[in-house]
């Protein structure tokens, strides 16, 4: 190894611009450089990550209509660090086309909420997304679920979904071919088509006929297509059939 | 012991030939109890791929 010489006033020089960088009266010995020198590097990522995210998200206050926050193939697992909780009004293209891969997996190792109580309007919000895993979702005061989860193509899990029964499902699950578990909380009113979806669970099948609503009058369609049909007794069938919901 | 009776009323499109209420689309319908076979008709299989080819999702 090469041997540089040096002196006290290439310290004092270093030692100069880690307290102005830092803003601190620090001294430093010349041991302890090398870690001040790490430190301020990333107290300035972490300063750099504090505007960027007061930017995206407003200082975390969603108050105003922002549509499409996190869509495009551009936010992706390396880049999606949300400081504050996500508490959009807007749920229309919230996650569209994004790259993320677990989304509950990331919100919780940043101890972010993923709040959509208050959005009344979900279209596309995570559709063409590559994410795989979905936290509880109350879509309670929700009526236009149309193509939410449409061509979600990797999308696995659903921890929850709260749904309104004046919901309507037109086109919701269309192309989710890995879709394996969603418990339904709430009522299900609206045809609603899972045919593409046909990893479903039976415990996942059992919740959604569970959460169709009693029919009086009307044409009612469930469609689960031949491979859940098949995983359903009798029985299990005759639930859907007995609240005047047909099954296809 | 319990006595339980299933009725299901079970409608299968022939070889072929699709289930269609003009909305939904199927091989196999288990008619819902407010529900009739007279709204249930076959379509045959390349009728239906066509209109899957053409339906535009909205």
């Amino acid at each position: 190894m090469a041997k540089v010489m040096t002196d006290s006033v290439h310290y004092e020089s270093i030692a100069d611009s880690l307290r102005q960088t830092t803003g601190s009266a620090d001294k430093y010995m010349p041991s302890q450089m090398a870690a001040g020198i790490m430190g301020a590097f990333d107290a300035g990522k972490q300063s750099q990550w504090n505007m960027l995210w007061d930017a995206i998200m407003n200082g975390g206050h969603l108050t105003q209509e922002k549509m499409g926050l996190f869509c495009g193939n551009h936010w992706n697992d390396a880049n999606f660090y949300p400081k504050y909780d996500i508490v959009p009004i807007t749920g229309t293209y919230l996650f569209k086309d994004c790259r993320i891969t677990d989304l509950k997996g990331r919100l919780e190792e940043m101890g972010r909420k993923l709040d959509v109580s208050l959005v009344t309007n979900f279209y596309a919000a995570f559709q063409g997304s590559t994410i795989t895993r979905l936290p509880a979702l109350d879509m309670s005061g929700a009526t236009n679920l149309t193509q939410v989860f449409f061509s979600c193509g990797e999308l696995a899990h659903i921890e929850k979904l709260i749904v309104n029964k004046d919901a309507t499902f037109s086109s919701t699950f269309t192309y989710c071919r890995s879709l394996e578990d969603v418990t339904i909380e709430g009522t299900i009113g609206s045809n609603v088509d899972f045919q593409y979806c046909t990893k479903l669970t039976h415990e996942s099948l059992m919740s959604i006929i569970d959460a169709l609503e009693e029919k009086t009058s009307g044409s009612w369609v469930l469609t689960l297509g031949s491979a859940n049909l098949a995983k359903l007794t009798d029985a299990e069938k005759a639930i859907a059939t007995q609240k005047g919901w047909t099954l296809v | 012991m319990t006595k339980t009776e299933i009725r299901i009323t079970k409608l299968t499109a022939a070889q072929g030939q699709v289930l269609t209420n003009g909305e939904a689309y199927g091989k196999q319908v288990y008619l819902g109890v407010i529900d009739s076979p007279d709204n249930w008709r076959e379509i045959s299989q390349a009728e239906y791929e066509k209109i899957v080819e053409e339906t535009d999702y909205v």
